[in-house]
């Protein structure tokens, strides 16, 4: 089981936060104090799940910056479904650079999570996927998601 | 065997509130370069072909959101090509057509071409873009704000109940597919993560912005976050019978930093095993306080979950499923989910066993040879004739069976028969007859569920069916079209959004004065004044039918106004109101006070006793369990401890009991 971790990266008034693990009720948000940067990256790429504490704690902790830009990265399906639907999970401020998109093979059984980025997959209020994406056996994978609810969070904002 | 239904994969999702795939089929090349060239700018992907057979291989390559056809067009027109369409294109089920013409302008051929093409709007050429646009975003905007894909999510989950088998991923796949469901449909939510073994975390947010959260390892419940966290765990200790008043009082004294669990266990006073079983009873006094009436929003995160103890087994849910079926979910909330299942048979699944514990859980004692009725192939209609067979236990024994996959309902609509019509039509009368407006739509809701507002009205007249030929039916049937009617005109000529507001204004006022009222209620029962506190009680049961307490103080009236002469049947009626009363609801002094009246009325004095003791050392202020006390101490007459007839969780509670040194 893995506990939260975070790789904090200042460069100037830049910072970047590596998180990963699991964002539950164990989670310390205390030392990722986030005011004073101009520019806050958070990788969310190592996060394997939240639960409603960590759900609690994130919307506390981002909701107490106050001048920073935030970015989201690679925000795996866990955190994707937060921004869709807790209110103050993706605060007005924050922005998402690129976030996964799981998908599906019915006959092989493969899964794959395919990095959509901002201006290349998906921009304000639009979504263009891959034209293809094929499993190991180039077989045709299809998106394992229902797209009118994992893309909503693209509507209102990117 | 009906398989889930898929959603569609667009290949070019476009999800804002601009941009839909766009086609335009015309064969005037200026006129559709000027089309393109508009709606491109409005922010639309459009695509123009010129003839028929160039959109049909377009469309068997890609997704349209919209497809605007000339009538008239070189092979074929335009009607015949929608027809085409819709025969030829497996996808289309989600495009919009619409039609446009110069030279088609009768308002008769407009209106018969819309009806054979089910096309959504004809356009008069010339026609300004606003016209189209405003058409388009008109559309749009309903879309968007009917909650149609959440219906649609919610009533496949429900399809479930017409499948004999449905994969674990399939299962999963459809708890991910939700967002937005009712308070009410989360034990069966609960119930279809346990079954598929899964391991993760269920998220719920109320419409406060509230969130909870309930952890599965491996299918079992190990962790339930709620924001109250107040479980009464020493009324638990107490009235369970595994800790006597004046340990507890002991342990509390105890100022040492350590668990009240861990000093009693380390005390001997109290076995782990026991503590674990109460444990369990906290998470389901938790779980019982997600399950609210009105909506919540679920996400599902499969993740790895290290292995709890203690947790809830599929067996012990099954136990508090019925808890919660009994005392959460309401009839009408019931009566409204099956309602498009009423005449349907109920069969069997291969899941079906004899001994399975749901069968014996109360409500399905009360209903005399229900396996062999379902065996007979009868449905809700059915059920609902048969002497000594109430509507409350028929409604939430089946939704108990079908929770555990026990029944489903056969997947045959039953074409009714002039006898089965009368019945289905006086039944739907009698349901409808003294509701409201708002009321009539709330029964329907799952019938309409996914359904557009225009299609509501015949989707109800699907459900009543033609028009009989009997007289007397006749008139009953006319009735309740005036109802749909009505309700339908009613809710048309009123917003959502003031709805929405009225309602829920209208909610937390009368919880307010709820709560008051079985107050005043418990005042008048302590007064013995039965008949005034029924009269309140009533009156609660009106106004807001989930006000806590309401169900403990109405047993304790009815119990004070027990008719010698038909005593049987009045605890019969008792123990119905007692079975439902939240398992919250059961740790305050009120309610083993009110279960020891009901053992007294049944003769049972030793557990009567053992009730009022309970209720008087949870609160040694309520004077009435002191009374009932002093009334059995005078009576002399408690017969001594028969082990055999003793309530069985008394006697397994004596074995676990420790006592101190």
């Amino acid at each position: 089981m893995s506990k939260f971790q975070c790789k904090v990266d200042r460069q100037g008034p830049k910072l970047t936060l590596q998180l990963g693990g699991i964002i539950d009720e164990d989670a310390d948000f205390a030392p990722l104090a986030i005011n004073g940067a101009h520019e806050v990256k958070i990788d969310l790429d190592a996060i394997k799940s939240i639960n409603s504490c960590g759900i609690r704690e994130w919307i506390k902790w981002i909701g107490a910056n106050s001048s920073a830009k935030v970015i989201y990265a690679k925000c795996p399906k866990v955190i994707v479904d937060q921004m869709n639907m807790v209110d103050g999970f993706l605060p007005a401020f924050a922005q998402v650079e690129s976030f996964y998109v799981p998908y599906y093979n019915e006959d092989s059984g493969a899964e794959k999570n395919i990095l959509f980025r901002y201006g290349v997959e998906f921009k304000e209020g639009q979504v263009q996927p891959p034209s293809e994406v094929k499993d190991e056996t180039g077989n045709t994978m299809e998106m394992d998601i229902i797209e009118s609810k994992y893309f909503k969070f693209i509507k209102s904002k990117v | 065997m009906k398989t889930l239904k898929k959603v569609p994969f667009n290949r070019y999702l476009i999800v804002a509130e601009v941009g839909f795939k766009i086609l335009v089929i015309e064969d005037d090349a200026h006129l559709g370069a000027s089309l393109r060239e508009a709606l491109t700018r409005k922010g639309h992907f459009v695509f123009h072909v010129m003839k028929p057979e160039e959109a049909l291989q377009l469309m068997t390559k890609q997704v349209f959101n919209y497809v605007l056809t000339d009538c008239l067009l070189p092979q074929m027109t335009g009607i015949d090509l929608i027809k085409k369409i819709r025969q030829e294109i497996p996808d289309e089920s989600t495009t919009k057509f619409i039609l446009m013409s110069g030279i088609y302008t009768d308002k008769t051929f407009q209106n018969e071409a819309l009806s054979e093409t089910g096309a959504i709007g004809f356009l008069k050429k010339p026609f300004q873009l606003e016209e189209l646009d405003q058409y388009i975003v008109k559309v749009q905007t309903v879309s968007a704000t009917s909650d149609s894909l959440q219906e649609s999510a919610r009533k496949n989950l429900y399809e479930i109940f017409e499948k004999e088998k449905v994969s674990p991923r399939e299962k999963r796949k459809l708890i991910e597919s939700l967002e937005e469901v009712d308070g009410y449909d989360l034990p069966f939510i609960y119930s279809l993560l346990a079954e598929t073994k899964t391991s993760g975390h269920l998220n719920i947010f109320t419409e406060g912005g509230v969130v909870s959260g309930v952890t599965f390892f491996q299918g079992a419940i190990v962790g339930v976050d709620v924001e109250d966290q107040s479980t009464f765990l020493g009324h638990m200790l107490i009235q369970s019978g595994y800790l006597a008043p004046q340990d507890l009082k002991e342990i509390l004294n105890d100022k040492s930093p350590r668990r009240i669990g861990q000093k009693l266990i380390e005390a001997s006073k109290l076995s782990p095993h026991a503590f674990d079983m109460i444990l369990n009873e906290q998470m389901n006094v938790r779980l019982t306080r997600t399950i609210i009436d009105g909506k919540v929003r679920v996400n599902f995160v499969s993740t790895e979950v290290e292995e709890i103890s203690p947790s809830i087994d599929s067996d012990q849910l099954t136990e508090y499923l019925h808890d919660w079926v009994a005392s959460k979910i309401p009839l009408n909330w019931l009566e409204s989910l099956y309602l498009m299942w009423s005449g349907q048979k109920i069969l069997k699944s291969s899941q079906w066993k004899d001994e399975h514990a749901v069968l014996k859980t109360s409500f399905l004692k009360r209903l005399k040879n229900l396996p062999e009725k379902i065996t007979q192939g009868a449905n809700i209609n059915e059920l609902l004739t048969i002497e000594g067979y109430d509507a409350i236990s028929i409604y939430k024994a089946l939704h108990l069976l079908l929770l555990k996959g026990l029944i489903i309902f056969s997947s045959e609509k039953v074409s009714l028969d002039a006898s089965a019509q009368k019945q289905h039509v006086k039944k739907l009368h009698d349901q409808i007859n003294n509701k409201e407006s708002s009321e009539v739509l709330e029964l329907f809701k799952e019938i309409l569920a996914s359904k557009h507002e225009t299609e509501w009205l015949d989707e109800l007249m699907k459900f009543i069916g033609p028009a009989p030929q009997d007289q007397d039916v006749l008139k009953l049937w006319k009735s309740v079209k005036d109802k749909f009617d009505r309700a339908l005109r009613i809710h048309w000529s009123e917003t959502d959004t003031q709805v929405t507001s009225i309602k829920k204004e209208d909610n937390s006022e009368r919880k307010i004065k709820a709560i008051r009222m079985v107050d005043e209620s418990k005042v008048q029962l302590q007064l013995n004044r039965y008949a005034k506190a029924m009269e309140i009680l009533n009156e609660v049961a009106k106004i807001f039918p989930s006000a806590a307490g309401l169900r403990v103080c109405k047993a304790w009236g009815q119990l004070g106004l027990v008719d010698p002469n038909k005593k049987v049947f009045q605890l019969k009626e008792i123990e119905l109101e007692l079975m439902q009363v939240p398992p919250d609801e059961r740790y305050d002094a009120t309610y083993p006070f009110v279960m020891g009246l009901y053992q007294k009325a049944k003769g049972d004095f030793v557990n009567a006793r053992k009730s009022f003791e309970k209720s008087q050392a949870i609160d040694p202020s309520f004077i009435a369990p002191k009374r009932e006390l002093s009334m059995l101490d005078s009576a002399k007459n408690t017969p001594k401890q028969d082990v055999f007839n003793m309530d069985l969780k008394d006697v397994v509670a004596g074995f676990f009991k420790k006592k101190a040194g």
